[in-house]
């Protein structure tokens, strides 16, 4: 290193380093004399030595970009920190500057380190398969998971159930009218299998939840072992599908939700399946998947696409905007493919609109699908601020006004929907739309920090890492009308257990991390600019239906860090996190060509 | 990737894994923190530089002081899951996390020292220093003038109240605050009132001007000291600039302390035992200033502080065989002098001069604290140990005014409502009370002890370190009457409250800090065999052993204010020069 580029990058670590160990410490609240501090701002200049060495423009724009975003969700994240200080917007700004560096040249690092990181196997190592060795792998794969799927379900017997499960399988038993607060498709299948087992087991409800929660569980452990399989079949190492095959099984959630009655659970294992389908479509155009059959992908496709539309209301609308991407990806190599995002959402359409219509679903109520500008207007009113009489008038037809303030909660909207179903004229908000939406564009250009920390505070759980929030029910909900009861079917001892996982692990240092949604999404973030750096293209299309699930609800989710809601990140990520390490670099295959 | 290579990545992984576990625990972060992964992967980066170095000596060092630091990091939050069984496993995980910690952070530094600093001593020596000496000393004296008149008349608490009274004859003379510094006050105080005619705020800022003359002097010695045995002239001016930049210098200069005081003359002692030990670098023999200066500030270390005797003691043997084994051998009379005399003057000659000694608690203040410690944890005490201790003291109250930082409250109980006389005439029995409570109740003595103790060795502790500007007794007449322009002075306020809220500069306040510090710069000393030069530490590690055992205050920094005095000096000695 010349003598000036040492200086440079003796300084650069030294100034970032104090301003990164300044920003935790300060995102920390730790005690000004923390003598640790000093020690991490050692480890930091370290850090940042080491990541002066990369020039390579890609990986530096990419970690920058992912940095800046990070340090954002960060500072965000906890913007009360040092808020009793006089100089808090300098504070701010340092957290944000410091923690912007400290994570950029992390990934600097990391990124640097991973460039040319490959985990597939070697020539020798791989034999092209027949269709037979294919299932073969399936299965070895499916029965260890499968099998530990069914401890779960004797633990959880007959299975777990919350308000929610509750509303659809009253729905399913006729009890109640079906309506569109849950997807029709899978309330319709919730009692296709409850009222068969109800015929199978003469009545008991028990044994026929239980029969709904063994097919959840099938059919999760049939996904996540076609997923290994995909593995197998690209040529991955076999250590690596491997650990993926424990991820799939000690992971808690992955047993404990396949046998939790939720839409969200069908609706990951929908998603899965389409990138799995996706990612085999791709390499079937390079010709890296010569065993597959063409049309079983596409076909795959088409139907994992289909369930996941309808495993979730109006998300199809979202495909639309897929349609230029995989334009791009599959154009001429395969038409069907690029225009599945076309007619799948035109199907789903038909099917949730006529179609169901004949089933006499009623609609949700107005509240419902905008509880979200509630919040925000909730929040002005929480906040303190003044109304113009004209809009307190307006307001307090649709919600006692006074209320609102006391049933605010930052994290959830269920008390404000509550509060307008109680006290307001929903009828008198749908005739007035163009009214209420003129009020909420007025208060939201006159109290724009209420609204940001309104949307903040719904939505942090899916972005800041550090949000604690329960993620896994283990009961049976207690309803009035119908007779379900929790009833383990495993002897104690080994009951034990599984209570001491439930209540140790999210305690323990990364334990709590392995939980978290908004580290999740951080990883997400990292993997996709990864294969960015790596120049895989056509590979990014794989994230984006998981990009999009993780938006769309950060837009209009009802609860500030619900777990089930972004399920599918978590069922995908082993396929997410492998993918950048999946295919030889375009630049390296050219130039060993 | 080599085996070695292979081996030394696995080891610094798992190395910063058992590391950013102990800062979750010692933090209390959330389970889902994520912070602590980034940091993760900053200490791999560290633990991989760190196990890099090959030097087998520099890593035993840092590890045997990295090990001392890990500990006083778990003592400082034993609190940390303590409601749990397995609160020793957690515990036991913290002082290993941070025992790596702190050794690769040491190693690098050992090694950034060894390799960068070596030379800080590699100028010919001077043999003419006298312009370095005063040209520093005028320097200094300016800046603390400036100090003066910002704070005029100077700092005066309840103790230097309490001395000035005495000084006037207001107060019977008593040794709880030495009298040698009560005569310095007693001197300076009447001349500036005699300059003055009378005015007391005049006669304050006289004493604390010759007080800040007498330390900027001492400052401007250590510096040509310095000068003449070498040391490069950057290394001259950062000293300088240390004793000007960092604001207690200032503040103490001129703040009525018996403290400040010790603090220079423990420097003076320091300055020439470093002297006499150039000299037998050298083959020379020791100078007569220097005998005469160390001569002094022994004496005077043993009669500024009352710790200081029983400190002296301690580095009495040490210093004693060092100068046997120099050139001047009859010169090893002299610490035994110094000593002697000490003895004589605190005890027939204040006696004869009707001096009073410090009452029995202010003596036994840290077994009552135990004793007090016990009481209000809940210890049960049979009917003979209740009695035994009601006779001295009301129990009841005992428990409710105990302060774990502070033995003033359980001392004042004891004086204005307890029998001193009986617990001086019943020392034994309350002994063996005190050893009895100990055994029965070894935890409460233990925290009672450490609670007292922490500001010394925790540098997270938090207490004050410049004084409040004036307490103003009933029977003086000062005032606090700032003579810089009110510009300048709000500015210094601004910036006096500011440093204390800052990360990384307010550990500038931390004795915790300097003392990790002055351990990191003995274990370097050791390290790089300079073995004469560590002597120079043993006064200050036995003012510390002192204080760890017997300090009132949990954190007073003017306690061991002469550690920062000579830290400059401290943190040269690893790198002095071995011609012999």
């Amino acid at each position: 290193m010349t003598k000036i580029r040492f200086v440079k990058a003796n300084t650069f670590s030294a100034l970032a380093a104090i301003l990164s160990s300044c920003a935790f410490w300060a995102q920390l609240g730790l005690s000004s004399r923390e003598p640790l501090i000093l020690f991490v701002f050692a480890a930091m200049l370290f850090l940042y030595r080491e990541s002066f060495n990369c020039d390579q423009k890609c990986i530096l724009i990419a970690a920058y970009i992912c940095g800046v975003l990070f340090a954002l969700f960060s500072v965000l994240g906890n913007l009360e920190a040092l808020s009793d200080r006089r100089a808090h917007n300098l504070w701010t700004l340092i957290r944000f500057s410091g923690l912007a560096l400290l994570y950029s040249n992390i990934l600097t690092v990391i990124f640097s380190k991973l460039k040319d990181v490959q985990l597939t196997m070697d020539k020798n190592e791989y034999r092209n398969m027949s269709a037979r060795g294919r299932i073969q792998v399936f299965f070895l794969c499916w029965v260890p998971i499968f099998l530990c799927f069914g401890i779960w379900w004797l633990y959880e017997y007959p299975g777990n159930t919350s308000p929610d499960s509750n509303h659809q399988i009253m729905q399913a038993m006729g009890l109640i009218p079906l309506s569109s607060n849950h997807p029709a498709v899978s309330t319709l299948m919730l009692g296709f299998f409850f009222n068969l087992g109800m015929k199978l087991f003469s009545g008991d409800q028990n044994a026929a939840l239980a029969l709904y929660t063994a097919f959840q569980m099938l059919f999760m452990s049939v996904v996540f072992a076609y997923l290994l399989e995909t593995l197998y079949e690209a040529r991955i190492k076999k250590w690596v599908i491997i650990c993926v095959l424990f991820v799939y099984i000690i992971y808690p959630h992955h047993g404990s939700y396949s046998v939790t009655v939720w839409k969200d659970v069908m609706f990951a294992g929908w998603g899965t399946a389409l990138c799995v389908s996706l990612w085999r479509l791709i390499l079937r155009c390079r010709n890296e998947m010569p065993g597959s059959s063409k049309n079983f992908d596409l076909a795959l496709l088409y139907i994992s696409a289909m369930g996941a539309s309808l495993y979730r209301n109006k998300i199809y609308y979202a495909f639309f905007l897929l349609l230029p991407l995989f334009y791009m990806v599959f154009r001429k190599k395969n038409v069907a493919a690029w225009l599945m995002p076309l007619i799948v959402p035109i199907i789903a359409i038909i099917i949730n609109g006529p179609i169901f219509a004949s089933f006499d679903i009623s609609h949700n109520d107005f509240i419902e699908s905008h509880s979200l500008p509630a919040q925000h207007i909730a929040r002005v009113i929480k906040d303190g601020h003044s109304l113009t009489a004209k809009q307190y008038e307006l307001l307090s037809k649709a919600v006692d006004v006074e209320a609102v303030a006391d049933t605010y909660n930052a994290n959830i909207s269920d008390p404000i929907k509550a509060l307008v179903r109680s006290t307001g004229d929903q009828e008198y908000l749908v005739t007035h739309k163009g009214e209420y939406t003129r009020l909420w564009l007025e208060l939201g250009m006159q109290y724009p920090g209420a609204y940001l920390r309104a949307q903040i505070d719904q939505t942090k759980g899916y972005w800041y890492p550090d949000v604690n929030y329960w993620s896994m029910s283990n009961y049976c909900e207690e309803s009035d009308v119908l007779e379900l009861v929790k009833d383990r079917r495993l002897p104690q001892w080994w009951i034990n257990i599984f209570d001491n996982v439930y209540f140790y692990l999210p305690s323990l240092p990364f334990g709590g991390i392995a939980y978290s949604i908004g580290t999740a999404v951080w990883l997400l973030i990292a993997l996709f600019a990864l294969c960015v750096v790596k120049g895989m293209k056509s590979e990014l299309l794989i994230y984006i239906p998981v990009l999009t699930i993780v938006l769309t609800v950060c837009i209009v989710t009802p609860v500030h860090a619900e777990y089930r809601y972004v399920y599918s990140l978590f069922t995908t990520l082993p396929l997410l996190g492998i993918l950048p390490f999946s295919h030889v670099n375009c630049n390296k295959a050219k130039e060993s060509a | 990737m080599n085996f070695s290579k292979k081996k030394n990545s696995i080891f610094s992984a798992a190395a910063a894994f058992l590391s950013t576990v102990a800062l979750w625990l010692h933090f209390r972060l959330s389970p889902s923190d994520y912070l602590i992964i980034f940091v993760y992967a900053a200490l791999i980066a560290l633990f991989g530089y760190s196990t890099g170095i090959k030097n087998r000596r520099g890593l035993v060092g840092a590890a045997v002081t990295g090990a001392v630091f890990a500990l006083f990091t778990v003592l400082s939050r034993l609190d940390i899951m303590s409601g749990r069984q397995s609160w020793f496993v957690f515990a036991a995980l913290r002082f290993v996390g941070f025992a790596l910690l702190y050794t690769a952070a040491l190693n690098i530094a050992f090694d950034f020292a060894d390799r960068k600093l070596s030379t800080m001593l590699d100028r010919p020596r001077e043999k003419k220093s006298l312009s370095v000496f005063f040209t520093c000393w005028a320097v200094l004296y300016l800046w603390f003038f400036l100090w003066l008149l910002y704070r005029y008349p100077g700092g005066v608490t309840i103790d230097s109240n309490l001395q000035l009274l005495q000084a006037m004859g207001k107060e019977p003379l008593s040794n709880h605050h030495p009298i040698i510094h009560t005569a310095i006050i007693k001197v300076l105080f009447d001349l500036g009132l005699q300059l003055s005619g009378g005015d007391q705020n005049f006669a304050v800022a006289l004493y604390n001007g010759v007080q800040a003359l007498m330390l900027s002097g001492c400052f401007a010695w250590l510096i040509e000291s310095m000068y003449r045995q070498g040391v490069k002239k950057y290394v001259l001016l950062t000293v300088l600039a240390v004793y000007i930049v960092l604001p207690y210098h200032g503040a103490y200069s001129v703040t009525m302390w018996k403290d400040v005081w010790f603090g220079a003359v423990v420097l003076l002692l320091c300055v020439s035992l470093w002297r006499m030990i150039c000299a037998v670098r050298l083959g020379e023999k020791f100078g007569a200033v220097d005998m005469a200066v160390f001569f002094i500030s022994s004496l005077l270390m043993c009669l500024f502080r009352s710790n200081g005797l029983y400190a002296y003691l301690l580095f009495l043997p040490f210093v004693t065989l060092f100068i046997l084994r120099s050139a001047r051998k009859w010169a090893a009379v002299l610490p035994v002098l110094a000593l002697v005399l000490a003895f004589l003057v605190k005890g027939p000659l204040y006696g004869s001069l009707g001096i009073t000694p410090p009452d029995t608690i202010e003596s036994l203040s840290i077994p009552a604290q135990h004793i007090a410690r016990a009481v209000r944890d809940g210890a049960e005490l049979d009917e003979q140990q209740y009695e035994l201790l009601s006779q001295a003291v009301d129990v009841e109250a005992l428990a409710r005014v105990y302060s774990p930082q502070l033995s003033d409250p359980v001392k004042e109980l004891i004086r204005h409502r307890g029998d001193q006389q009986f617990i001086a005439e019943n020392k034994a029995e309350f002994l063996r009370l005190w050893l009895e409570l100990g055994l029965e109740n070894p935890g409460s003595y233990l925290k009672a002890q450490l609670d007292q103790t922490q500001g010394y060795w925790d540098p997270a502790v938090q207490h004050w370190v410049l004084a409040p500007d004036f307490t103003l007794s009933y029977e003086m007449e000062l005032e606090a009457d700032c003579k810089l322009p009110e510009a300048l002075a709000s500015l210094a306020d601004k910036a006096l409250e500011l440093i204390p809220k800052l990360p990384f500069v307010s550990m500038i306040f931390s004795i915790g800090a300097g003392v990790w510090v002055f351990l990191a710069l003995l274990a370097l000393c050791l390290v790089r065999r300079r073995y004469l030069e560590a002597l120079v530490f043993i006064p200050h590690l036995a003012i510390w052993g002192t204080l760890l055992i017997a300090t009132p205050v949990h954190a007073e920094f003017r306690y061991i204010y002469s550690l920062f005095t000579t830290l400059p000096l401290l943190g040269i000695l690893p790198f002095s020069r071995r011609d012999v």
